[in-house]
């Protein structure tokens, strides 16, 4: 749910962001150009790339090789599949958590954008929100593969780490 | 342990995790930021992590990304693809070949409104198979047309491969589509000479369609008419300097929407297929960027693009030479790995290579564009082969691949002219200034 309400803002935004670019040429050509148009299209392009990363990662949408991986069998590939979301999922948890760091550090010092002086900060904490869809989209694949390894294995540690998936996307 | 042996190491970690199946771009943002912290600080590395994330996310210059893949997408879902077949259809339908050479025509038509390799494939893919098939066609022409018609998408502009390597090698976004232009419809030309070559030469391959008479062939020319005014609008207004990139990209969505709403074939479903699909495409393409830009930062601390360039520079053989080994390495690693997955992790080091041997930059960008793209169509790993395989499940795998390597002497050829007559890229940008 979470991923397909960030994924939902992210699609408004992208309308969002073809209506103002076109209102604003069309407001050109009338000799009124709309100061700042660049810096508004800029956070609504940030807000829909990173609303959807979770949801890009729920369709597997990230590009990735699996050149060598097709080949295992499916239980070694679950048992890869843990190690790599494993891996994905405590990398984008830090970068979640450093890029909201990084906002708290642009509140403090009262950072302005250049053309409109507005702050800046409340559109990196949103960047940060869309790192956290990633992460806890990739934490619920780690999930799935636990699921699928122990499954596959016997199904007695089916239970250990199936856990509730669909809540939460 | 020296910087360049960090840099060597960092690049094999990076293939690992690409090789366990860990996304492109998370590998490149965690090799990079593991090498950073290595070289210069933990601090510094998260420093670097932090503020490239917002501000890759958050540049204007990104911005383009998802509106010209959102052009793309909402023409593949209005329609637009069955008009402009159609109308190549009853040009050029008749002759050997003929549906063969109206899925080429096609597919540098819709390539001219859309960006992306995969959905001119599919789009294409699915009217022009069932007709070849109604006209028994042979099936590694048909599919193979179909597959390589696909490859246009990239080739001519606008293209979202361009665009990347663009934003990495901080290069005129619209100086890398003009001068795909000519180089684009000189491949389209190719193929569309080895269609008729073949079925000349065996016409059982590609019977000739119905006659079409000349009222119908000037009707059928209104489908091509809003491919045209978006590809004007678009293009034409990037070259004119009416407007940036972004805005070409938002005018261009908003003209798909127009016609595809215009005409009642876009309904909102589809729309929202449309946004959805772009969302999708978007983050993965700029989070790709992200990883890209910090694994550069990465090797450029390292210095090994620079001495590698340096090294390869002194060895003083023909800077021909070194160019065609650096094109075999794209030929090769597109085979197996996604084309802008490969591109993204080796321009950080090839480019500086390109320079420092005096390659002209926007030619360059057109050589590997060409033969990165070829990748989507070589065995083992080649897209558009899977997404034609999709669409005919009676068709060989193998039997595509055989129609593809049909077409790759196009390809080589374009090469070749490319390399001899530098300025069919080159001219056309110049023009601009």
């Amino acid at each position: 749910m979470f991923n397909r309400g960030l994924a939902f803002v992210a699609g408004l935004s992208l309308v969002a962001m073809m209506l103002v670019t076109v209102g604003e040429m069309v407001s050109r050509m009338f000799g009124k150009p709309m100061a700042g148009t660049i810096e508004v299209i800029a956070w609504l392009a940030a807000l829909t790339t990173a609303f959807a990363l979770g949801y890009t990662q729920m369709h597997q949408g990230h590009v990735s090789i699996d050149l060598f991986t097709s080949r295992l069998s499916s239980r070694t590939r679950a048992m890869v599949n843990i190690a790599v979301y494993s891996v994905s999922a405590a990398l984008f948890m830090i970068i979640t958590w450093h890029v909201f760091k990084h906002a708290g550090v642009l509140k403090r010092t009262g950072s302005l954008s250049e053309t409109m002086r507005v702050i800046v900060y409340p559109w990196v904490y949103l960047v940060s929100l869309g790192c956290a869809g990633l992460a806890l989209a990739l934490f619920l694949d780690f999930l799935k593969s636990c699921r699928q390894a122990f499954t596959l294995e016997g199904g007695k540690g089916s239970r250990a780490c199936s856990g509730d998936q669909k809540e939460g996307r | 342990m020296s910087p360049n042996t960090a840099a060597i190491l960092g690049l094999v970690f990076l293939f690992l995790l690409m090789a366990f199946g860990i996304p492109v771009s998370f590998a490149m943002i965690l090799a990079g930021f593991l090498g950073s912290a290595y070289l210069i600080s933990i601090d510094a590395a998260i420093y670097v992590l932090a503020t490239n994330v917002w501000d890759q996310f958050s540049s204007y210059g990104l911005s383009v990304i998802p509106l010209f893949v959102l052009m793309g997408q909402i023409a593949y879902h209005s329609g637009i693809t069955e008009r402009l077949y159609n109308a190549a259809y009853t040009w050029v339908g008749r002759l050997p070949g003929g549906l063969a050479s109206t899925t080429i025509l096609a597919s540098a038509g819709f390539a001219s409104i859309c960006g992306s390799n995969s959905a001119t494939t599919a789009t294409m893919g699915t009217i022009a198979l069932p007709e070849m098939k109604r006209y028994k066609y042979n099936q590694a022409l048909s599919t193979g047309s179909v597959a390589i018609g696909g490859t246009l998408g990239v080739v001519i502009p606008p293209s979202v491969v361009l665009i990347i390597i663009a934003v990495q090698t901080k290069q005129s976004i619209i100086q890398l589509f003009i001068a795909n232009i000519v180089p684009g419809v000189i491949l389209t030309g190719l193929f569309l000479a080895t269609v008729f070559w073949l079925c000349i030469r065996n016409p059982g391959l590609g019977p000739p369609g119905p006659r079409t008479g000349m009222r119908e062939k000037l009707l059928s020319l209104s489908g091509v008419v809003e491919t045209m005014i978006l590809f004007l609008l678009v293009i034409g207004g990037l070259y004119a300097g009416w407007f940036t990139p972004t805005e070409a990209g938002a005018a261009g969505s908003f003209g798909a929407l127009v016609i595809g709403v215009a005409r009642g074939k876009l309904s909102f479903k589809q729309f929202v297929r449309a946004i959805a699909e772009t969302i999708r495409i978007s983050s993965m393409v700029v989070l790709l960027i992200a990883g890209a830009v910090i694994f550069g930062r990465f090797l450029t601390v390292s210095r090994l693009p620079f001495e590698l360039a340096d090294w390869v520079v002194s060895l003083n053989v023909p800077r021909a030479a070194v160019l065609l080994v650096v094109l075999m390495i794209y030929l090769i690693g597109g085979c197996f790995v996604d084309a802008m997955g490969f591109l993204v992790v080796t321009i950080p080091i090839f480019f500086p290579l390109a320079e420092a041997l005096g390659y002209d930059p926007v030619w360059y960008t057109v050589m590997i564009t060409l033969v990165t793209t070829m990748g989507a169509v070589t065995p083992p790993v080649g897209v558009n082969v899977y997404i034609v395989s999709a669409l005919t499940p009676d068709v060989n795998i193998g039997t595509i691949f055989r129609g593809i390597s049909l077409f790759l002497v196009a390809y080589a050829v374009c090469l070749v002219l490319l390399i001899i007559f530098p300025e069919l890229a080159l001219y056309l940008p110049r023009t601009m200034l």
